[in-house]
């Protein structure tokens, strides 16, 4: 780091207020935060009342909306102070409600210095820091003059402890970020069907409500306007499939865009940090030694695109009970492996030198799942088209065929450190185990699999489960047997 | 970037299938029979009463239909016991709780002492007629048991799951 220090350090020892372009700052934040919390209401004054014109209507809006932001700002701005005291960070806040936080410096794990474009235009920065691992208490200055910002920083890296930091690699974060293009990828390829239904069953409401508001029939209008299109079937269907889809797209690409805008991954030592929303910023910390599970997968359009959802499973120090998991879109397989290390020091397996599982899997599958709902079908449906239900056949065909596929598609391989596995129908999911987060170890053997001496295998940690079907006894038990060793003997902990 | 997959073989790995399990105590069948007859005569007696009630139903093939229904349940049910409770046993090692279980499916369920949260030890009703108990062993990131090691003495519950939380103490000590 190559920082140096200004000649004259600021004093931080005295309470002081942020920059006054902060006033500015947190008017947009303000403005930003009312409007995600009151645009509800300000639709619904719009519909109801028809007091006033539609301009007055607009200006008086617009008029309240920017005095509310402003009187905000103004108090935020006014009732915050922050300073160092005692090797705390003291913060201020509040006008009615006063709060004064107080974060020791020496549990600060990482300081971010950001700007965006107003901060730039006022030569002001942001100020993050970590806290010791909890994601809520997140502490944020908005704006402080960029020198000071980075004297501040200079003095809180100086008393932090430096056992979290890593020595200095803290500027050095691997960031990982997705571009408008990755957006536009990701929802091109989402799952339209499921966006199609969504939106389905959401229309019949919004039709029932504008009914009701505008006393306008969209339904009648509907029926009206699919009489005069009798006698077109194939261009009227046709409109309505490119209609619907249009829109399926069209829906599946806001709801995409509101939820992972401007997403950012960064990997720094012990955790990620993520970021992402439009409206609703979430961010998260997820320390490494927290994650349980680590998978991606994608569905068959995506693994053409070669775009993946990364799939973590954590579970937390305070929270034992309560799993949670994080989808991350990734670009690129190479993304998905170079993440790896925050799981497992073994690289992503090369899935063509590794082992397959029995052919036993499918046959069985198919016989037991695929064959008593082809037949119970068959039989509701000999009620109808008596032998014509024979058809039915086909259903067991595709059976056989998807189990087959998958089953032709499963590999597996295992060393001293865990276990990964790759599967997939039409789509592909790698799943990765590090054998000191197992919690129990299951072999579940059905009468078919005890006369032939197979078995499957199911692994168990805090985060969830990974099941390995119809393998070898004999290589069961090899496994189960040094799994155990390496668990035990290891004294490694999960978390 | 290759995935590097050497046999590991340690000479003296303990084996898995070489256990001795200790098999459940004879009384606790007895507590399973018990259990079967009075959970089968209220779902008889209840059927008997939907059959009465509901004229419509009181045709000789439906009452076939329920009466066959019935017994293959029970029937299924008795078996399946007996079949489970041959099979069913528990072991406890050094380094590990092992349980076995099912009859259609069976399961062996291992968990390193080191992975266990908290042991429990219940009776139900039944149970404590025949002085017989359960352990159950709960670990990270479940809500419910990892498994519950049914139809033991109550004295063996207790022995049981003292030895556990020594043998987990023991273990982080020497760590």
């Amino acid at each position: 780091m190559e920082m140096k220090l200004p000649p004259d350090p600021h004093d931080f020892s005295v309470p002081q207020r942020q920059s006054v372009a902060a006033i500015f700052i947190l008017v947009v934040k303000s403005a930003v935060l009312i409007a995600k919390n009151m645009w509800p209401l300000l639709v619904i004054t719009f519909l109801r009342s028809n007091k006033w014109g539609f301009f007055n209507k607009w200006l008086f809006v617009i008029i309240t909306f920017a005095v509310i932001s402003i009187l905000f700002a103004v108090i935020r701005y006014l009732f915050y102070r922050y300073y160092i005291k005692d090797n705390n960070l003291i913060i201020q806040t509040g006008w009615l409600r006063k709060k004064t936080l107080s974060i020791p410096i020496k549990s600060i794990q990482a300081v971010h210095v950001e700007q965006n474009i107003w901060q730039q235009l006022f030569r002001v920065s942001k100020v993050t820091l970590d806290g010791a691992g909890s994601e809520k208490t997140e502490i944020q200055i908005d704006a402080i003059d960029m020198l000071k910002a980075e004297q501040l920083k200079q003095v809180l890296l100086l008393h932090a402890d430096t056992k979290f930091l890593g020595g200095t690699t803290i500027e050095a974060d691997e960031i990982y970020k997705l571009s408008i293009a990755d957006l536009f990828k990701l929802s091109l390829s989402a799952n339209h069907l499921e966006a199609f239904v969504i939106l389905f069953a959401v229309s019949l409401n919004v039709l029932d409500d504008i009914r009701k508001a505008f006393n306008f029939d969209g339904w009648g209008y509907m029926e009206r306007y699919a009489g005069r299109l009798q006698g077109h079937v194939v261009l009227a269907s046709t409109v309505v499939i490119i209609f619907m889809a249009v829109i399926s797209i069209a829906f599946s690409t806001i709801r995409i865009f509101i939820k992972y805008f401007d997403f950012s991954l960064h990997n720094s030592n012990q955790k990620w940090k993520i970021s992402f929303g439009l409206f609703n910023r979430t961010q998260k910390i997820i320390p490494h030694n927290k994650i349980q599970l680590y998978g991606w997968h994608a569905n068959w359009l995506r693994r053409k695109l070669n775009f993946w959802l990364l799939d973590v499973k954590t579970v937390g120090q305070q929270e034992i009970k309560e799993k949670k998991h994080f989808k991350i879109p990734l670009t690129s397989m190479v993304a998905a492996t170079s993440l790896v290390n925050a799981y497992q020091q073994t690289p992503v397996f090369n899935i063509e030198a590794a082992e397959t599982i029995e052919p036993d899997y499918w046959r069985r599958k198919t016989l037991t799942t695929g064959l008593t709902i082809t037949i119970l079908l068959g039989l509701i449906l000999v009620y109808w088209l008596q032998w014509q239900a024979l058809w039915v056949a086909f259903v067991m065909l595709y059976f056989a065929f998807t189990n087959y596929r998958w089953f032709k598609n499963f590999r597996w391989q295992y060393n001293q450190e865990g276990l990964q596995l790759y599967s997939g129908l039409w789509g592909r999911r790698y799943q990765l185990l590090v054998w000191k987060k197992i919690q129990q170890v299951n072999v579940h053997q059905s009468p078919y699999q005890r006369r032939h001496k197979l078995a499957t295998l199911k692994f168990t940690t805090a985060g969830g489960s990974v099941i390995l079907p119809y393998i070898k006894l004999a290589t069961a038990q090899r496994l189960v047997n040094s799994v155990l060793y390496w668990v035990e003997s290891r004294n490694e902990t999960w978390m | 970037m290759n995935f590097s997959n050497i046999e590991v073989l340690v000479p003296d790995l303990p084996l898995v299938e070489l256990i001795n399990f200790n098999s459940l105590e004879k009384d606790y069948l007895r507590v399973q029979r018990l259990t079967f007859f009075i959970t089968f005569s209220i779902v008889g007696i209840v059927l008997n009463g939907v059959v009465l009630i509901f004229e419509k139903l009181q045709t000789s093939w439906i009452i076939m239909l329920f009466v066959t229904g019935f017994l293959l349940v029970a029937l299924l049910v008795w078996f399946g016991d007996t079949l489970s409770f041959k099979y069913s046993g528990y072991a406890l090692r050094q380094k590990d709780v092992l349980y076995r279980s099912g009859w259609f499916i069976q399961k062996v369920r291992m968990v390193p002492l080191s992975r266990i949260q908290h042991v429990s030890v219940q009776s139900g009703p039944i149970e404590r007629k025949y002085k017989l108990a359960s352990v159950s062993i709960f670990t990270a990131g479940l809500a419910q048991a990892d498994f519950t090691i049914r139809g033991i003495t109550d004295g063996t519950a207790n022995q049981l799951k003292e030895g556990i939380t020594e043998l987990m103490h023991g273990n982080e000590a020497s760590a």
